[in-house]
């Protein structure tokens, strides 16, 4: 073993002193949030039927956020929209809407497109980084029921996700 | 006669007196690095019995018994040779108490940040003395069992899904003909289907898998061999099969679905896949500690 040098001594005892001190006080932190959460009772749910933000302010009610068909002006047939919970409970993305072999999909996440490759584990990512969030800022509505928009253009149709999207936040202020 | 003894008396005193601050710094040393490991775990203890919700008792038994494993080992390092753990520098003190800033997680999981960080430090730092660079060791496995693991299995579960799926359907066949998969649900009559989630998945355990393995080779202080390796991979086939089982027993009806994914079967299902990667292992730990002498 190297030799002690004299003046860590102190270093070391005082750090095993504070260790302890964290540890009592952590366990101390855990022991009150559990006779808070006794006094008021369990009430961390996850909120339900908030609205489908499509980015740029426009936000979509729950109820009418189904599978529709958005016509983008650049292209003959429309492009298809769903939408997904952005989250790994509910069912796989990728199994939603019959894309065809050369058509184009992009998922987008509040008006952020995710691309199509890694989107599903970027969704996951996302959600449990929501909740991680939620987490540690303490939230009684952790708010992390969110969806997704999964769209899939047609073949021969150049537009982009943002085309796409421009029309359904149009369609969106229009039912309004 | 009392000037001897006088002399005998101080020569004693400082005897001890030297032996002692030679021995306090080495035990300030595995203080700390107990007290580090207990803290972190009695944190996540605690935030998972009071104020997380209910689990399963498969993962309730699971998850103590990592952590029993992993403080076992942690142990057993500092107490088979105390004299060999080294004086903490400064910085390490340093990296304990800024890795210990996690036991406020509010989140039973993310309180082993902790051990990821103050793991991280002391395998890289600590190459040159093995005891040390063990513990980091331990602890970065059971951040990953803890942690990492669980969240890689949430991110990428679609993926590995797949696998997971296709894996349990054709084993499921040789003992369910009219057994149907669609997406991630399976099930054997029109009425009843279960669904795998990534807490179901076969692979999910592998990480508690070698967190016991490592803890293991560690306490019996045997190094990663190829007999080591061979009874891992033993192991994780057998952890891998007992789930597998387990999900084809829940497909039959909702009565066996309870049994074993909530009621008793969980727990059995635990206990077994403990065994599982417990005896291999431990039978090739003992094996070479007292190898077999030919008989004449």
């Amino acid at each position: 073993m190297p030799a002690q040098p004299a003046n860590l001594t102190p270093w070391a005892r005082s750090g095993l002193a504070l260790l302890c001190l964290l540890m009592a006080v952590s366990v101390g932190v855990r022991i009150y949030a559990y006779r808070q959460q006794s006094v008021s009772g369990t009430a961390v749910r996850e909120a339900a039927g908030a609205p489908v933000d499509l980015g740029k302010g426009v936000l979509l009610p729950r109820s009418v956020a189904q599978h529709r068909s958005v016509q983008v002006s650049s292209c003959r047939e429309p492009a298809s929209v769903e939408f997904v919970q952005a989250s790994p409970y509910g069912s796989d993305p990728s199994l939603l809407g019959v894309p065809r072999p050369n058509d184009h999909v992009f998922y987008v996440y509040r008006g952020w497109n995710l691309g199509s490759r890694f989107a599903t584990a970027s969704l996951n990512a996302i959600y449990f980084t929501r909740r991680a969030y939620a987490r540690l800022a303490m939230q009684k509505l952790p708010a992390t029921d969110d969806m997704a928009v999964k769209i899939i253009v047609p073949a021969d149709c150049d537009a982009s996700p943002d085309d796409v999207l421009a029309a359904l936040r149009r369609e969106a202020r229009s039912s309004d | 006669m009392v000037e001897v003894l006088t002399r005998c008396a101080s020569a004693s005193l400082i005897g001890r007196a030297r032996a002692l601050t030679s021995f306090l710094p080495v035990h300030t040393a595995s203080w700390s690095l107990l007290v580090f490991s207990a803290g972190t775990v009695l944190s996540a203890v605690l935030q998972r019995h009071l104020l997380e919700e209910t689990q399963t008792t498969q993962h309730l038994v699971e998850f103590n018994v990592g952590e029993a494993f992993g403080l076992a080992a942690i142990l057993s390092l500092m107490l088979s040779g105390p004299h060999k753990i080294p004086t903490l520098a400064g910085s390490d003190i340093a990296v304990l108490l800024l890795s210990a800033l996690a036991w406020f997680v509010p989140e039973q999981h993310g309180v082993y940040l902790a051990m990821t960080l103050a793991g991280s430090w002391f395998l890289l730092k600590s190459r040159s003395h093995p005891r040390l660079a063990g513990i980091g060791q331990i602890w970065l496995a059971l951040s990953v069992y803890e942690l990492w693991g669980k969240l890689l299995f949430k991110i990428a579960y679609q993926a590995i899904e797949v696998i997971e799926v296709g894996m349990i359907y054709r084993v499921g066949r040789l003992f369910y003909t009219d057994l149907g998969v669609e997406g991630a649900s399976l099930s054997v009559r029109p009425d009843w289907s279960i669904v795998i989630l990534e807490g179901c998945s076969s692979f999910h355990n592998l990480s508690l898998t070698v967190l016991i393995w490592l803890s293991i080779l560690k306490i019996a202080e045997q190094p990663a061999s190829q007999t080591a390796f061979r009874a891992l991979g033993m192991s994780a086939c057998l952890v891998v099969a007992i789930n597998l089982t387990r999900i084809l027993l829940m497909v039959p009806s909702r009565e066996t679905f309870i049994f074993w994914h909530d009621g008793a079967g969980s727990s059995v299902v635990a206990l077994a896949s403990v065994l599982a990667a417990i005896a291999p292992i431990l039978l090739g730990a003992e094996r070479r500690t007292c190898p077999l002498s030919p008989r004449t």
